[in-house]
């Protein structure tokens, strides 16, 4: 038996305002794989966002620790959004040409009724325009108890830039 | 060193099916000190050719003579590069101060702190490592996220890393800055994965 399955990747042939995965099988926990870049043209790095279950309301909490060009280290929390602020990090048009920023995300228990989902975060980009680089961990929260059946990924602004790649993997329990 | 190179097992009688996403590669333990752990792509399993991330799982210790030693990534080549070969930042605390980093323009990766010589007896400390996308025309971005208590000291904190290359990975190695006369020791263990992809239509 398989203990971690890979259930979907998308590897964006062309730009892409978003990927969403709806089909998620069954398994203990999910994890997110990203290598990401976004169209903005007068964008460096930005945020990844991620929605569940098409939820807009103010139900998500984000909680990061973050380090940018060099020794500026800053705790943030983001409550009351509408998607999870910090899901990940992309690089944008204003980074070198061949730089994707790069993520991975834990999204814990995420079948379970009885549990609020909560995920964690491990994401950077080391060569963001004007030496911005960025790094971050981070965990969120979706104040809702309802089995995930959709994960809606999507950059800040703009869309992902083509050779983006997403994918999703199903980790099982014993 | 053990390597898998045996037939994938997501390949069944000449069929594709769906197995394991992380594929065991190879696993280092080392008997002796050494200047660095490596690992280069080879056949069956082992062609990372096949993959889209790789992850190694480390648990070292050096025995420089100082309470930690930096750690070091390295992508293609377990010598260091010309200026501009890497680029790296990084952020760690070690229990009153947390410090962050940039090195716009260096010569070789860094992924965080080991435990070293004058850390207490059997101290080894732990680092998980993400190549990210290694088959593709991107630079090579490498995350690592570490712990190093040596009771009462140490570090934790993560690390990313770019090798600014576009060519495949096809070798990976850790080892100690300055590599010299300081070696990773006996019974540091490095455990490499390969993370498959799944393409649904």
């Amino acid at each position: 038996m398989a203990i971690i399955e890979a259930i979907e990747s998308h590897y964006l042939e062309a730009d892409a305002a978003s990927v969403t995965f709806s089909s998620l099988g069954s398994y203990e926990h999910l994890q997110l794989r990203i290598s990401a870049r976004y169209n903005s043209a007068g964008g460096g790095s930005t945020m990844i966002y991620l929605r569940f279950n098409s939820d807009t309301g103010a139900n998500y909490t984000t909680t990061l620790m973050n380090a940018y060009n060099g020794n500026n280290i800053n705790p943030n929390r983001y409550s009351n959004q509408s998607e999870v602020y910090g899901g990940g990090r992309s690089s944008g048009m204003l980074d070198p040409g061949a730089d994707y920023g790069a993520s991975v995300i834990d999204i814990y228990d995420y079948a379970n009724t009885n549990k609020n989902l909560s995920l964690q975060q491990f994401s950077g980009t080391t060569k963001g325009y004007d030496n911005n680089s960025y790094i971050m961990t981070g965990s969120a929260l979706w104040d809702n108890a309802a089995a995930v059946t959709s994960i809606l990924v999507y950059p800040a602004s703009a869309s992902f830039r083509r050779g983006t790649q997403i994918s999703l993997y199903g980790i099982k329990s014993s | 060193m053990t390597v898998n190179t045996a037939t994938p097992d997501y390949i069944v009688g000449g069929v594709l099916t769906d197995g394991e996403a992380w594929v065991p590669l190879a696993t280092t333990i080392l008997s002796s000190g050494a200047v660095n752990i490596g690992f280069t792509s080879t056949t069956g399993a082992n062609d990372w050719s096949q993959y889209m991330d790789l992850v190694l799982i480390s648990y070292l210790r050096s025995d420089e003579s100082a309470a930690s030693s930096y750690l070091r990534v390295m992508v293609n080549s377990g010598s260091v590069t010309a200026t501009g070969g890497y680029t790296e930042q990084g952020v760690w605390g070690n229990g009153s101060t947390s410090t962050g980093s940039l090195d716009t323009s260096t010569i070789q990766g860094i992924a965080g702190y080991m435990p070293a010589d004058s850390a207490g007896a059997n101290i080894f400390g732990s680092a998980i490592t993400t190549i990210h996308d290694i088959n593709s025309g991107k630079h090579k971005t490498i995350e690592t996220s570490f712990a190093s208590d040596t009771v009462g000291s140490g570090y934790v904190g993560v690390f990313v890393t770019t090798r600014n290359t576009q060519a495949p990975v096809t070798s990976v190695y850790l080892s100690l800055y300055p590599t010299g006369s300081d070696d990773l020791v006996a019974g540091s263990r490095v455990d490499l994965f390969g993370i498959l992809p799944r393409m649904v239509s």
